[in-house]
């Protein structure tokens, strides 16, 4: 039960200056206020608390009883003032004090007067208050040419989806519903405009009229699309648009129309852009939810590529690198590791322990996870030892954009660096000590020097480690042999997986330009308490671990330092 | 954009002459001064052979075309046009008529009747400061034909600087009243006062350093248009004297030519506008082109300042950006942070992220 606070609204309310006429019961929730903007105009509103004032923000709207709704931004049809985006915003709870900033908030609504441009950065939210609206998702990248698309229709040919005219959009959307489409017979104009729109945005019962839109596309669009339009003439019964509009914001925002032939004669014709009256047309408009890849990759702060990757280990860290990848938008992925899902390692494997049961090739079970989560991704799964996959020729390191090992063997690793340092592809090896010290993700063959073998010292220690010279391994039993495991934890590997992916990113943004080693820190006590000590390495600063040193680059490296020699 | 159309207007209404403070008290003396000429010369040329002279009077300036504003420096002013019925060919020194007046008119006031080169003034004042004058452009008719000659010249002028010129008072009143109807003719008032103001204030009063009111008035006539908009808060289309102010500067400001000084090594600018009654002249001729490039300077730091205001959102901001170029008659709203005390932080959340 939450004790709730009362406040004497009346009170509050009376204290304003800027606050007249105030109506409302002494102890009630509900007021009808003047409110006297600071240039002089006043404005009757109607205040409304909650019981959980002042963390719940009161209502504001118009008095529609005694003033018109101004058709400004942020005021609804009904009167109510939408005046604060409360994301980002940590509000003073002094009632009175907060009160100061609905008011000011309110008044700034009122006060905007440059209102064509405030309707055009919310034009979707005013688009989808049209009535009759229909809504459907696009998965259409948008180029910036007229061009014929799919449109996928349900129900009495209702528009579901857009999507261009190929195969790979076929398959997204199979992913996506996890059906198969066989047949797409409805076709789509995408229509990029190229002048700034600037006129009225449609909103409730006020929709573009057969003429206007035409006038819109024929005034906003080079003749040279207009003539390409006209090639696409059809006879049909339903004709479907994706429209791509510039607003005054600088912003492009896209909608859909479809026109559903009422009456008139059977003749080919493009409807949007040449109006007859003598054909009638019900003209729908369509919310379009951009579900394309640029938009939602934007969205989720990823970045868009064609990189392909290839990535070697699919235990712990290397399941998490793929899908942090793959979060961020890297579409293609190569993946090898000849080992099979375990129940023992499942706490710390991306994939958990549903998918372990199935005791199946981890390749083939992160192929599918990833590939079900985000259908436009391509995964191809490699169940195979990585030396044996080369050198069969089923692996061409050449291939890739990038490759990531995160296979937890030096002494593989030490063997796929002198490979790596033949090809021209860049890499990243990638490993977490035991017991959450730290972790590591060296980036070879960006520069000329420093490689994977810089690393190892003449006394076959890790120059990167953290944990000093020991003669004790770290490795813990519990089930004998076959029960060999690194104590480490989920997060250990999941923050090794970080850095790595970060350092991934950087690369294909093209921040990174030279090969680095970095490094995440973390607790040594319990290492420390099972009888380890931490190396010279581990003392140094955060700063240095984390933003990637060039230190480790040595010139008499047996293999990066006799590069160039040749 | 700020809306402070109820700011020009108060301002409009703090400046303005009203109809029954300043403007009846300046009526009060005209009157009394009309009276007492017409007086003075039924008792001066009682015994003259041909007779009393017919004299009528017009209002003139600003006075009679609505558009006086309150003086800076407390000195109301109001032109009285006195029209004889004499003949310019029978008065070769047109200074004899403003003689008369000067004559009738002394003792009248402490200050002396003064005879400047185009009008006699009389002047009251008030604890020895001048507190009102009016202004009489002397005319007379002519034999030849309909048209009214002004009287130019001091006493002591040369012959070159005393004659009679052509001139059209009443056509230049007409002019002005009817250069617009209704509303659009009360915004064309209020944009002309504004500008008056801003005169005083941006000008000093000495010389001709200021423009003559009368061509910023006759500017006004032929590039102003009127402006209004729909504002949505009322649900009507309303004046907005803000845009339609720098709307005409701007056109003003259009109408200089530019050219190059050589000597000084700058641009300098100048204004040509011709009177729209007889004699037709320059209504600026007697600005020099410094002053006139001052004039045009200032011209565009006012519409620099207008624009700015026009795209500030805050009322507040908007109104002190103006009180530089209209004085402290132009209000001020509240400044935001004197009437909210707002607590509030922008401290960057993680609701955007928890809403997927």
């Amino acid at each position: 039960m939450i004790k709730i606070m009362k406040y004497n609204y009346m009170k509050l309310l009376s204290d304003k200056q800027y606050l007249n006429d105030i109506i409302g019961e002494e102890d009630g929730k509900v007021y009808k206020i003047k409110f006297r903007l600071r240039n002089g105009y006043v404005v009757p509103l109607i205040i409304v608390f909650d019981d959980f004032f002042p963390a719940h923000l009161p209502l504001v709207s118009i008095d529609t009883d005694c003033f018109h709704v101004p058709k400004k931004p942020h005021i609804l049809r009904s009167g109510l003032i939408c005046y604060l985006d409360k994301e980002g915003v940590i509000w003073d709870t002094d009632p009175s004090i907060l009160l100061d900033l609905v008011f000011e908030r309110v008044e700034d609504i009122l006060l905007a007067n440059s209102e064509i441009v405030e309707f055009h950065r919310e034009f979707n939210y005013y688009f989808s208050t049209l009535n009759n609206l229909k809504t459907a998702f696009s998965i259409y990248n948008k180029t910036n040419r007229v061009e014929q698309i799919n449109v996928y229709t349900g129900k009495n040919s209702a528009p579901i989806c857009f999507l261009a005219d190929d195969e790979q959009s076929i398959k997204m959307l199979e992913r996506l519903y996890e059906f198969k489409i066989t047949n797409l017979p409805n076709k789509a104009l995408f229509i990029p405009l190229d002048k700034t729109y600037k006129g009225n945005v449609p909103q409730g019962d006020q929709f573009w009229s057969a003429e206007e839109i035409q006038n819109l596309i024929l005034e906003h669009t080079t003749e040279e699309k207009i003539e390409q339009l006209k090639i696409y003439a059809k006879n049909k019964n339903n004709y479907y648009y994706l429209l791509e509009i510039p607003l005054i914001t600088g912003q492009r925002v896209t909608i859909g129309l479809w026109y559903k032939k009422i009456e008139g004669r059977s003749t080919k014709s493009v409807p949007i852009i040449e109006y007859d009256p003598s054909q009638v047309f019900e003209i729908l408009p369509i919310f379009i939810c951009r579900e394309d890849d640029n938009s939602l990759i934007k969205r989720g702060g990823g970045l868009t590529t064609n990189s392909r990757i290839l990535l070697v280990g699919c235990g712990s860290i290397g399941s998490d690198i793929l899908f942090l990848l793959a979060r961020s938008g890297i579409k293609e992925f190569t993946i090898v590791d000849n080992d099979k899902l375990s129940m023992e390692n499942s706490y710390r494997h991306f994939l958990g322990m549903n998918m372990a049961i199935k005791a199946k090739a981890k390749v083939d079970l992160l192929k599918k996870e990833i590939e079900t989560r985000y259908p436009n991704t391509n995964v191809e799964a490699l169940n195979a030892d990585i030396l044996v996959a080369i050198s069969n020729k089923q692996v061409d390191l050449e291939e890739f954009s990038l490759i990531i090992f995160a296979i937890g063997d030096p002494n593989v690793e030490r063997k796929l660096n002198e490979l790596v340092l033949e090809t021209n592809t860049p890499a990243i090896f990638t490993w977490v000590e035991a017991y959450g010290i730290g972790g590591h993700a060296l980036l070879v063959n960006i520069t000329e020097k420093g490689c994977y073998e810089c690393l190892i010292k003449e006394d076959l220690s890790n120059y990167a480690a953290f944990a000093g010279k020991s003669d004790i391994p770290y490795t813990m039993n519990i089930n004998g042999c076959s029960g060999t495991f690194t104590p480490y934890g989920g997060v250990d590997s999941m923050q090794t997986a970080l850095i790595a992916t970060r350092l991934a990113l950087s690369l294909v943004r093209g921040e990174t330009t030279e090969n680095c080693l970095v490094s995440w820190k973390g607790q040594a006590k319990q290492f420390r308490e099972n009888g380890f000590s931490t190396s010279s390495r581990y003392e140094e600063s955060l700063d240095v671990l984390e933003n990637g040193t060039t230190n480790f680059i040595r010139t008499d490296c047996q293999v990066c330092g006799k590069r160039g020699l040749k | 954009m700020a809306d402070i159309q109820k700011q020009f207007e108060d301002f409009h209404n703090n400046i303005k002459l009203k109809r029954f403070g300043e403007n009846a008290t300046l009526r009060e003396k005209r009157d009394i001064i009309i009276n007492k000429i017409k007086n003075g010369l039924k008792d001066k040329f009682e015994d003259d052979e041909n007779g009393v002279p017919s004299v009528e009077f017009i209002d003139q300036g600003s006075y009679a075309v609505d558009l006086g504003i309150i003086p800076e420096d407390g000195d109301y002013d109001i032109d009285e046009g006195a029209i004889f019925d004499l003949y310019i060919e029978d008065y070769e020194d047109p200074t004899e008529m403003k003689k008369w007046i000067k004559e009738i008119m002394d003792g009248h006031t402490t200050v002396p009747p003064e005879i400047k080169r185009p009008c006699v003034t009389i002047t009251y004042s008030i604890d020895e400061e001048p507190a009102y004058h009016v202004d009489l452009p002397v005319y007379a008719k002519s034999k030849y034909d309909d048209d009214l000659y002004l009287a130019w010249g001091k006493e002591n002028s040369n012959s070159e600087n005393k004659y009679w010129e052509v001139a059209d008072p009443i056509g230049l009143n007409d002019y002005i009243k009817n250069s617009f109807s209704g509303d659009d003719k009360k915004q064309f008032k209020r944009i002309v006062r504004y500008l008056k103001k801003w005169k005083d204030i941006r000008f000093t009063s000495s010389g001709n350093s200021q423009p003559p009111s009368v061509g910023i008035t006759i500017a006004a006539c032929e590039m102003f248009s009127p402006y209004s908009e729909y504002k949505s808060l009322t649900d009507k289309v309303e004046y907005v004297d803000l845009k339609a102010l720098k709307n005409f500067v701007y056109n003003l400001k259009n109408s200089f030519t530019c050219e190059w000084d050589y000597e000084k090594e700058e641009y300098v600018y100048s204004i040509y506008l011709e009177l729209p009654v007889k004699p037709n002249k320059d209504i600026f001729e007697k600005m020099t082109k410094n002053q006139m490039t001052n004039f045009y300077h200032e011209l565009d730091k006012l519409y620099n300042a207008l624009e700015s205001a026009e795209n500030e959102p805050d009322p507040h901001t908007a109104c002190k950006l103006l009180v530089e170029y209209f004085g402290d008659k132009f209000p001020v709203p509240e400044a935001k942070e004197s009437r909210y005390t707002v607590g509030k932080s922008n401290a960057p959340s993680s609701f955007s992220a928890l809403k997927e």
